[in-house]
């Protein structure tokens, strides 16, 4: 039987085996995956980059491809029965890594309450679901092992596969860091990701689990890494009319939210009425929201007789965006004046006519965020999860990158949390002021 | 957790030998009760969380805390002292402030007990609370066995008994006076 070939742009042709691996074709064929191609990989980003349009579908064949040449490579290097026992789970949690997410990927996670990995794992373990009837066709306990792999705090399987899907240094982010580069047209993403894969090693800690580390050869394939996931997160991730349009979707769901806590008719369509009536909703219900779901309601908020709901669904609908204050520089002490200042700019909204609970909405880049590789710099708390570690010659453990190459020190080494205020702009001028005038208080 | 929580851990510890320690106590602290708002995971060593983490380098990097490294055969190890200008910050501190912090600082015997521990106790028995808190129906046995099949450690070890004895201590602890 021949191979799968999937056309793709990052990788030119993404092959499954169908004589081996027929049953992973059966598992992408599935409804639960197949809706990831309505799924947006970087929710509104398109609102900056209007190429930005793919999708967590093809991101999931991407991060299937590279599962499949990490796995080949830990195959070589690493002779042992349990490794070719671990193939489909490995290929598997590849497939269904993202098979939760809802709307917009992670935009609409603090909206509708959802974690998108707790609902991954629901999925797959429902024995109703198609990929839970896929997985048990290969082996009823593939559905476990699979879940266990993707639960974020769960290490009953081998941590070395868990660090391969998901650690500093994983299959997940190596993907959507090139696919993102091509489709925001950005192109920051670049990295020697061929030199990544065929150089990783398995490592045994002291306490006998092995662990995923880098020989000193593949020192500048992970700086170049490294600095691409800075500049895509200061360029694309965090960039300002993104999360400007990200936190008017929040600001929006808040209200509603609100406003049905306090018995207001806030006009849900049928599919979140349902999921929102039920205390512990089915994985039925959860599917059932999609991106059109969500468009839908806020379509119809649009006509709200709230002020505040219908014209941030007016706003975001019509990417008319809202202004990005900076803040002032604060102090650095122990008390940092930050609640007097968002006192002042809030106050500041208020006059120019807009509630500041719906209109005045901060932006905390949390320091982890901004500095997307922040290592855990003392070698008893490190493992992948924290910090990406070179195997040198002639040393027992494994030494975290940094410490190798100072030149990483400007984006490792001084985490801040930054804040970043949006207003309409009727205020503008006056939070501007009022930015200048603090910093000389 | 913001920077008033951490500069009173390092002036109640004196001197705070080693960031994992800092994590597991906090982690201790927050499972005793004590109002710190941040989020752990499950790591290698037990909880651990990138916020304390972050927390600990910002506050050097702003003349805060004073750090100390420390070479070892596992590698490298940090130490933390308050800076004489957290110190006279702490001191001049006003009453409302001091009054919003007032339940984090009755946390202060805990925190400076925990603070004592040996370091692998402390690993173990954050783990046990962890694993404890994590979803329901878990028992402290269940939690205990959890942890020791995650460490690698024997489930009925003199180790493993007395990290969750001191698990449970920390949940039964009430606040004095």
């Amino acid at each position: 039987m021949p191979s799968k070939v999937i056309r793709d742009p990052l990788y030119n042709y993404i092959s499954i085996d169908q004589e081996r691996d027929r049953w992973l074709v059966e598992l992408l064929d599935c409804p639960e995956v197949q809706r990831l191609r309505r799924i947006h990989q970087l929710g509104v980003s398109d609102v900056t980059y209007p190429g930005a349009s793919h999708t967590r579908f093809a991101h999931t064949l991407g991060v299937l491809h590279l599962m499949q040449q990490m796995y080949q490579r830990v195959e070589q290097i690493w002779k042992d029965a349990s490794v070719s026992m671990c193939r489909p789970r490995l290929m598997a949690a590849a497939v269904l890594h993202d098979v939760g997410h809802g709307p917009f990927s992670h935009l609409f996670e603090p909206c509708l309450d959802i974690d998108h990995e707790e609902w991954s794992v629901k999925i797959i373990l429902d024995p109703t679901s198609e990929v839970n009837k896929v997985l048990r066709t290969v082996d009823p306990q593939l559905s476990d092992g699979v879940a266990k792999l993707i639960e974020k705090d769960n290490y009953e399987m081998p941590q070395w596969q868990k660090f391969l899907l998901s650690s500093q240094l994983d299959v997940d982010r190596m993907d959507y860091l090139r696919r993102d580069s091509l489709f925001t047209g950005s192109g920051y993403g670049h990295f020697d990701w061929h030199r990544l894969i065929n150089t990783l090693e398995l490592h045994k800690g002291q306490d006998g689990n092995l662990d995923i580390v880098w020989p000193e050869k593949a020192k500048f394939a992970i700086e170049e890494y490294i600095f691409a996931r800075f500049y895509m997160y200061q360029n694309v991730y965090l960039h300002k009319t993104t999360r400007g349009f990200e936190k008017m979707v929040e600001a929006m769901w808040n209200r509603a939210k609100q406003l049905r806590k306090d018995d207001t008719d806030v006009l849900l369509v049928p599919t979140i009425s349902a999921y929102w009536d039920e205390e512990k909703p089915t994985v039925k219900q959860y599917l059932a929201i999609e991106e059109f779901t969500v468009l839908q309601q806020i379509q119809q908020w649009q006509e709200h007789d709230d002020r505040p709901l219908s014209e941030l669904a007016r706003r975001f609908l019509h990417r008319d965006r809202f202004a990005m204050i900076e803040a002032p520089p604060l102090s650095d002490g122990l008390a940092d004046g930050r609640e007097e200042w968002e006192d002042a700019l809030k106050e500041k909204v208020n006059k120019a006519g807009y509630p500041p609970e719906s209109f005045c909405l901060r932006d905390q880049l949390k320091g982890k965020y901004n500095q997307p590789y922040f290592p855990e710099k003392e070698s008893d708390e490190q493992s992948a999860k924290n910090a990406i570690r070179i195997r040198e010659s002639g040393r027992e453990q494994p030494v975290e990158i940094s410490q190798l190459l100072p030149r990483l020190d400007p984006i490792t080494a001084k985490p801040r949390d930054r804040y970043r205020y949006y207003v309409p702009d009727e205020a503008r001028a006056a939070a501007e002021k009022l930015s200048r005038e603090w910093k000389t208080k | 957790m913001n920077a008033y929580h951490l500069a009173k851990l390092v002036e109640w510890a004196g001197t705070l030998k080693t960031r994992k320690r800092l994590q597991k106590v906090v982690y201790l602290l927050r499972h005793a009760g004590c109002p710190l708002n941040v989020d752990f995971t499950l790591h290698h060593y037990g909880p651990y969380s990138h916020d304390v983490a972050q927390r600990a380098d910002a506050m050097v990097q702003a003349g805060l805390l004073e750090e100390e490294e420390t070479s070892n055969t596992i590698g490298r190890s940090f130490s933390y002292k308050l800076s004489q200008t957290a110190r006279q910050q702490l001191n001049n501190m006003d009453n409302a402030i001091r009054q919003k912090y007032e339940e984090f600082d009755r946390f202060k015997p805990l925190a400076q007990q925990l603070l004592q521990h040996d370091l692998q106790k402390l690993e173990f028995s954050a783990t046990i609370a962890y694993f404890r808190n994590q979803g329901q129906g878990r028992t402290w046995l269940t939690a205990r066995e959890a942890a020791s099949k995650f460490k690698n450690q024997e489930p009925n070890g003199q180790d493993m008994r007395d990290a969750e004895g001191l698990a449970k201590q920390v949940l039964e602890w009430e606040i004095p006076g």
